[in-house]
């Protein structure tokens, strides 16, 4: 995500905040409206189950609505509700992962028109030729389900969700050499789980 | 084209899994019914709270009801304090006197209940009457007596040794 869209994103952001502050219900609504689909991808490539997604959600945002009265704007609203997202979605995975795991029966469709998934599908190896886009997704999933938490958070936001290093570690309260770390390693699981599809 | 490169481009697939078609609105629906059901909840609590302080407001406004309620606390407070301070008990506590008063003494009778045990030294009695060194104690029967100060006694005989 750029500078200049931030920015701009930022003034009408702070616009809904002080008018959700005021106790406008419907400035908040607007802000749930704008980030439901961005925080949909940070929660669903998480937690890999678009009920457990959608749950969460509802959570976030009304934890945030509960909070935006003591929203200093210290940080972008965008940074505030990130933070809020990825700190419930890791209490959810370690309250779900002492109860059981989840399964990957839930894979979407959409990208087999996508131009970059045509070129890599048409111009990768044998394997990634061949394979059927339900597969390559469950793959995906189980890949990423094999990360640890906090390497798939790193993932999801600068892979998936195209953040910057510096907006991550604001996001998640650590240092950008920790965030490129744990991409580092992170990466070089996904090329162990995924070399099928690479080699 | 790196390896890490290639991962990044796989996973990047991912960012495809968006919502279903009309999740947003759905959601939207969902987070209003649950937002506005936080808010009745938080202005119910909100209603019981402002009751109970108005009732409790309405309870402290007339204070002379809380004087009245002071006044009587202290008037029983009174009432059993001050029986035990004018009682004349000695050790055994069975000892009680009330003045009579009158003559040239502050106190020239005093009749008592005499206590159980007609070992007890009458002469205890002085402890509590300031100004006598000793009281004579004088059975009437049914367990009362008459406390007399021995001054007073040896004054009576004085005037009729005169006489």
């Amino acid at each position: 995500m750029n500078e200049q869209a931030l920015s701009s994103n930022g003034d009408s952001d702070r616009d809904l905040v002080e008018r959700a502050q005021g106790g406008d219900t419907r400035a908040f609504d607007e802000l749930v409206r704008k980030y439901t689909p961005k925080l949909y991808g940070l929660v669903y490539n998480m937690t890999s189950n678009r009920e457990d997604t959608a749950d969460l959600l509802q959570d976030i945002f009304s934890k945030a609505y509960r909070s935006v009265r003591r929203f200093m704007g210290k940080s972008s609203f965008y940074t505030w509700i990130y933070s809020i997202a990825v700190n419930m979605t890791l209490n959810f995975l370690k309250k779900r992962g002492r109860y059981g795991k989840v399964s990957l029966d839930d894979v979407d469709t959409g990208i087999q028109n996508d131009p970059e998934f045509i070129r890599i599908t048409t111009s990768g190896t044998s394997t990634l030729r061949e394979v059927n886009i339900h597969e390559l997704q469950k793959r995906l999933n189980e890949a990423m389900m094999k990360l640890s938490e906090d390497h798939r958070t790193v993932v999801t936001l600068y892979d998936i969700q195209g953040l910057q290093h510096s907006e991550i570690s604001r996001i998640l309260g650590v240092s950008e050499g920790t965030v490129r770390s744990r991409l580092f390693y992170a990466h070089r699981q996904l090329q162990n789980f995924l070399e099928d599809f690479i080699k | 084209m790196s390896d890490f490169e290639d991962i990044q481009r796989l996973i990047r697939l991912k960012q495809y899994e968006s919502p279903p078609k009309d999740f947003v609105d759905q959601f939207m629906d969902e987070f209003q019914y649950r937002q506005r059901s936080e808010l009745l909840r938080q202005s119910a609590h909100g209603l019981l709270l402002e009751r109970l302080r108005m009732y409790f407001d309405e309870l402290a406004t007339p204070k002379w009801a809380l004087a009245a309620a002071a006044l009587v606390i202290a008037a029983i407070a009174v009432w059993m304090l001050v029986p035990e301070s004018r009682s004349v008990g000695g050790s055994s506590g069975v000892t009680e006197a009330k003045a009579e008063g009158g003559g040239d003494f502050a106190i020239e009778t005093v009749r008592i209940m005499v206590a159980d045990d007609p070992d007890e030294d009458p002469g205890l009695l002085s402890e509590h009457f300031e100004g006598y060194e000793e009281l004579l104690v004088m059975p009437t029967g049914h367990g009362t007596g008459i406390a007399v100060p021995v001054k007073h006694i040896n004054r009576v005989e004085e005037k009729a040794e005169q006489k």
